[in-house]
């Protein structure tokens, strides 16, 4: 601080009178019109020294008037003190009693009722009349709802920070958790029974052109009460019941489920959105499908032994092998359509894991890294040790399979993600094109060397793709 | 030699600063005030002033006041055969100014100083010195207006060590300013107010108000109506701030207009309008970081100030009637006066160095990311404060929003709110980035630059390559670039403009013409007298002219006061 002193040539302990004249004097040669950046630095030190100034000597500014005490409050500067007041209405009014908390409660009060009357009620208090009433108040108010928010309508917020002043960008309040604190709070004013119709109106939940009361009862019930696997099993099993409570969430909150009043289960809200988010795999959308999958695979395997039973009975086998044929095809149709299954989400999150951009924050970042060129490389040893094909090809081809797409999606991420329907089929393209061509080289005996190929391919995407983003792996690399 | 103007809604005032200090010219008509309302009457000469005023009434459609609103907006008015520019219609006003202190000082004036709300946005201020291009002169410096009547206020106070809020409503913007005068130091402190605030809307509200309680609609009217029905009220008014409660009774058109309002009745009217006042006064004195204990005046100027209620109003916030020691009209005209002698250096002057400051918050447009992810948008960054003082550079730091980005967007904007979708976009810049290098290491400083002419200036350097990228401001839709201001200026030199010696003989008719439109019963009478003095004109005699303009002045008042 003491660089300001220097500038304006006093010494640390001047007070404030003289910093003015210093800089005065220094402003008749450092002109803002003729040199505008030595004025910046003269202002900068003025500025930097009474700051200084007054928070040292607290005395030099006069105390704000004693709130809740009912002395008048006299005006602190000499200068009006030594002149006649001008007329009667100079007079300072005794300041009344206010309880700025008891305001601010009262204020929370009227905002959380009708947003159209709450303007007028505010600009016809009398205290807010009072400059620092209003500040304080307006304070109090906003710390208030930051700690708890109330059922308020996004109207009446937004007419609370117009009255207080606080709808600016420089009032401190962080814009982004106004934002959250605006959402916060239309959305439990929104599911306060009596402005369920608001509600869905904005969601449009509705059925035959009408508000449907029913479905939005049972959605929130389901997303209020603690997860149960009964309530799983049946909205799973139920058509399309699944899809429709995503979108309501989805509609409800828009992804920010901490928005979300405290009368919500976290658990039952989390498996919910989590179930229906098609960007990744996760548990609840693995326990899900799973499901789902079972499901499938029983009604299959249903249908199959139906099938059996007819057409052994026809015929002339004992009725007891035919029984245990049929529970056996069961068995593996239901695990054939469970296994496939759990390749599919093996791959989804295997690829997934791998696709993450290398800022992605994790425990074992190097675990992430080395995969593809560990998995390549054991297969590719097992395969030059004289394993089977059929064990070391897939393990090399899955890796730069991995390594090419992970290239691709880290390439661009910008990019808006494929959709999981096409990802989903993307490895069943590739499993078919290892087949066939793993089938071709058994067939026809051919010398091209498919697994060390593959092997190089596989290792130089993934360098590559290390290069790409060689700025996280080590800051040293980060040179351009 | 050069010039303070006050360019105001209603009036406009010209003057210089002579040895003797501030002095104001008087127009042809011997007033200070010229009112800001430009005609064209039939033969297509432009009429600028009191004659215009009265060609409100009738002529309205060759007629055009308050154009100030319109400033920095593309919006064209139609008169007679032209349409003009908000900007070629001050340029008018400006003309006649100068004409008028030309005539008193027996020279060119070249430059001026002209006075502009301080919260006119960079659109407005850059439409103001088109203004002053078209009107053939240098404008050298705009000053706010608080700012300058503090100035005229504080030199004839001579008071130091003080701070004291300016209080300016004129007839159509609303400025708040917090100063200090120290040591031959005028320092603004803070400024805020509104650009859609002033005595006109007053007037509407009684018009309004008037016509609802009459059952009549504004449609039922005539253009020619309305005026008088507006200087009725204007007059309704200004009686309301002597008296408890005025009537109005009068035939206009085919509608009888009966009508009366009390003090009460009126600020019932008004208090939406007062309570607009209430953000900008609070918002001027917590930037200042002032208590309104702190301040040792409260100084009212702009006409509309007048007005009890707004008196009323400041000793309802700050506990104390304001003091008035300077003539409102002429305050701000004065400081022009004073502000132009500083710029040219009067050396009585010298000794007085004025800082002001930037009255909105300029910034970029950014994006958040919060810990679950998610994004939000078009979030204002303030890199320049708002009552920052001028010159002011200032830096800020901003990186990309994802890995591997290529460039970086700069938006930048004007303004108070914190998403930048309600604030003005001043320009564009893009930086290339380098997308091999982490966010951390893609950091762009952004410097912006405001001078003491209002003019920002930005220079973004990506920290990796340290190449810097300046931003041109690009032309705002609602502004009037180089080439256009000189066609415009040769367009406007070619109008035909009543010479100055005729301006009273022209402004008499126009008053009759006025009085015609008003008086029902003494019609055929004015018209005879509108006809000999017509005459008496064209016989170009005139030791005659002036005998016979002066009957006819002292008729024409005798007829006003009956009315």
């Amino acid at each position: 601080m003491n660089w300001a002193f220097e500038l304006l040539g006093l010494r640390p302990d001047a007070d404030a009178a003289s910093i003015k004249r210093a800089y005065a004097q220094l402003l008749r040669s450092t002109r803002p019109d003729e040199d505008p950046e030595g004025f910046q630095r003269l202002h900068a030190a003025y500025k930097t020294a009474l700051a200084q100034v007054n928070t040292a000597a607290p005395a030099v500014v006069a105390p704000p008037p004693p709130l809740g005490s009912n002395a008048p409050s006299t005006p602190a500067t000499p200068s009006t003190a030594t002149r006649p007041e001008p007329q009667a209405v100079a007079q300072p009014r005794p300041v009344p009693t206010i309880n700025i908390g008891a305001l601010a409660g009262e204020v929370i009060r009227v905002a959380t009722g009708d947003s159209r009357k709450l303007t007028a009620w505010l600009q016809a208090r009398q205290e807010f009349w009072s400059i620092q009433v209003k500040q304080q108040t307006a304070q109090a108010v906003m710390q208030r709802l930051f700690q708890q928010p109330q059922a308020m309508s996004a109207e009446s917020l937004n007419a609370l920070l117009k009255f207080f002043d606080l709808d600016h960008v420089l009032s401190g309040i962080n814009p982004y958790a106004l934002q959250q604190l605006r959402r916060r709070q239309s959305l439990q004013w929104e599911l306060t029974p009596e402005h369920h119709y608001e509600l869905m109106q904005r969601i449009q939940l509705r059925r035959n052109g009408r508000p449907d009361q029913r479905a939005l009862q049972h959605y929130l019930a389901l997303l209020q009460q603690p997860l149960t696997w009964l309530a799983v099993v049946k909205t799973v099993l139920r058509g399309g019941a699944l899809d429709r409570l995503g979108h309501f969430l989805q509609a409800l909150c828009q992804g920010h489920l901490d928005d979300l009043p405290a009368s919500f289960d976290r658990r039952s809200v989390q498996f919910w959105y989590k179930a229906n988010h098609a960007g990744a795999m996760s548990g609840p959308r693995f326990a899900v499908n799973t499901l789902r999958v079972i499901v499938i695979g029983f009604v299959c395997a249903l249908l199959a032994s139906i099938v059996f039973a007819i057409s052994f009975s026809a015929g002339s086998m004992p009725g007891k092998d035919a029984l245990r044929l049929a529970s056996t095809f069961s068995f593996a149709i239901v695990g054939g359509v469970v296994g496939v299954w759990l390749m599919i989400a093996g791959w989804i999150y295997l690829d997934d894991w791998q696709g993450l951009p290398e800022s992605t924050a994790s425990r074992r970042p190097w675990l992430r890294r080395l995969l593809i060129p560990a998995l390549c490389t054991i297969g590719f040893g097992l395969h030059e040790l004289g394993a089977s094909d059929y064990i070391a090809g897939p393990m090399v081809f899955v890796s730069l399979f991995l390594a090419l797409r992970r290239f691709r999606r880290r390439y661009a991420p910008q990019a808006p993600r494929r959709a999981l329907r096409l990802r989903a089929m993307l490895p069943w393209i590739y499993l078919c094109g290892i087949g066939i061509s793993a089938l071709i080289h058994l067939q026809t005996d051919s010398d091209f060397p498919v697994v060390p190929a593959a092997f190089a391919v596989t290792l130089c995407t993934w360098l590559a793709d290390m290069w790409r983003h060689r700025a996280h792996v080590h800051p040293r690399f980060a040179r351009s | 030699m050069i010039v303070g103007i006050d360019l105001g809604t209603t009036h406009s005032l010209i003057g210089y600063y002579s040895d003797a200090g501030p002095q104001l010219f008087r127009n042809a008509l011997g007033d200070y005030l010229t009112p800001s309302v430009v005609s064209v009457d039939e033969d297509g000469h432009m009429l600028v002033g009191e004659a215009a005023r009265d060609r409100l009434i009738s002529h309205p459609a060759a007629s055009v006041a308050a154009f100030k609103r319109w400033m920095g907006t593309a919006r064209e008015t139609q008169l007679g055969q032209r349409s003009f520019r908000p900007e070629e219609l001050s340029a008018l006003v400006l003309r006649s100014l100068l004409a008028d202190a030309e005539a008193a000082l027996g020279e060119k004036v070249r430059e001026a100083v002209v006075s502009v709300p301080a919260y006119f946005s960079d659109a407005q201020r850059k439409a103001t010195r088109a203004a002053g291009e078209l009107a053939g002169i240098k404008v050298e410096r705009l000053i706010n207006e608080p700012t300058a009547a503090a100035l005229a206020y504080g030199l004839q106070e001579r008071r130091e060590g003080s701070r004291f809020l300016v209080f300016d409503l004129g007839g159509g913007t609303f400025d708040v300013s917090v100063l200090e005068m120290f040591e031959g130091v005028v320092e603004v402190h803070a400024s805020a107010g509104d650009n859609y605030l002033g005595g006109e809307d007053f007037l509407d509200l009684l018009q309004n108000s008037c016509l609802a309680e009459l059952k009549l609609h504004s449609a039922d009217f005539s253009p020619a109506e309305r005026s008088l029905l507006r200087r009725r009220l204007e007059s309704v008014k200004r009686s309301l701030s002597q008296q408890a409660e005025v009537s109005v009774e009068a035939q206009i058109g085919k509608h009888e207009i009966k009508w009366r309002i009390d003090q009460e009745r009126f600020l019932q009217l008004a208090d939406p309008l007062l309570q607009r006042m209430r953000a900008p006064l609070e918002r001027a004195l917590r930037d200042a970081r002032l208590r309104p204990e702190q301040l040792d005046e409260i100084v009212l100027v702009g006409g509309a100030s007048r007005m009890p209620l707004v008196s009323r109003l400041t000793a309802r916030m700050f506990g104390r009637l304001p003091l008035r020691h300077v003539n409102p009209d002429e305050a701000i005209a004065l400081g022009a006066c004073v502000a132009s002698g500083l710029k040219s250096r009067n050396a009585k002057l010298e000794e007085i160095i004025l800082t002001d400051v930037c009255p909105y918050t300029l910034g970029v447009e950014i994006g958040q990311r919060d810990a679950q992810g998610h994004v939000q948008n078009g979030l204002f960054s303030p890199v320049i404060q708002r009552n920052s003082v001028v010159p002011v550079s200032r830096e800020s730091s901003y990186f990309p929003m994802v890995e591997q980005q290529g460039r970086l967007s700069l938006k930048v904007y004007q303004g108070e709110n914190p998403l930048v979708e309600n604030n003005i976009k001043l320009g564009e810049l893009e930086i290339p980035l380098n997308p091999g290098l982490s966010i951390a290491q893609n950091e762009v400083v952004v410097r912006f630059t405001y001078d003491i002419n209002g003019v920002l200036q930005i220079e973004a350097t990506p920290k990796s390559s340290g190449l810097r990228h300046e931003l041109v401001l690009e032309q705002n839709p609602g502004m009037l670039s180089e080439a256009e201001i000189r066609a415009r200026l040769a367009a406007l030199s070619e109008l035909k403009i009543h010479p100055r010696d005729k301006q009273e003989n022209i402004a008499l008719l126009a008053r009759a013409e006025r009085l015609f439109e008003e008086h029902l019963t003494a019609r055929q009478l004015l018209q005879q007298w509108i006809g000999q003095f017509r005459q008496s004109l064209e016989s170009q005699d005139e030791r005659m002219i002036h005998e016979h303009r002066q009957q006819f002045s002292t008729a024409l008042d005798s007829l006003e006061t009956q009315l």
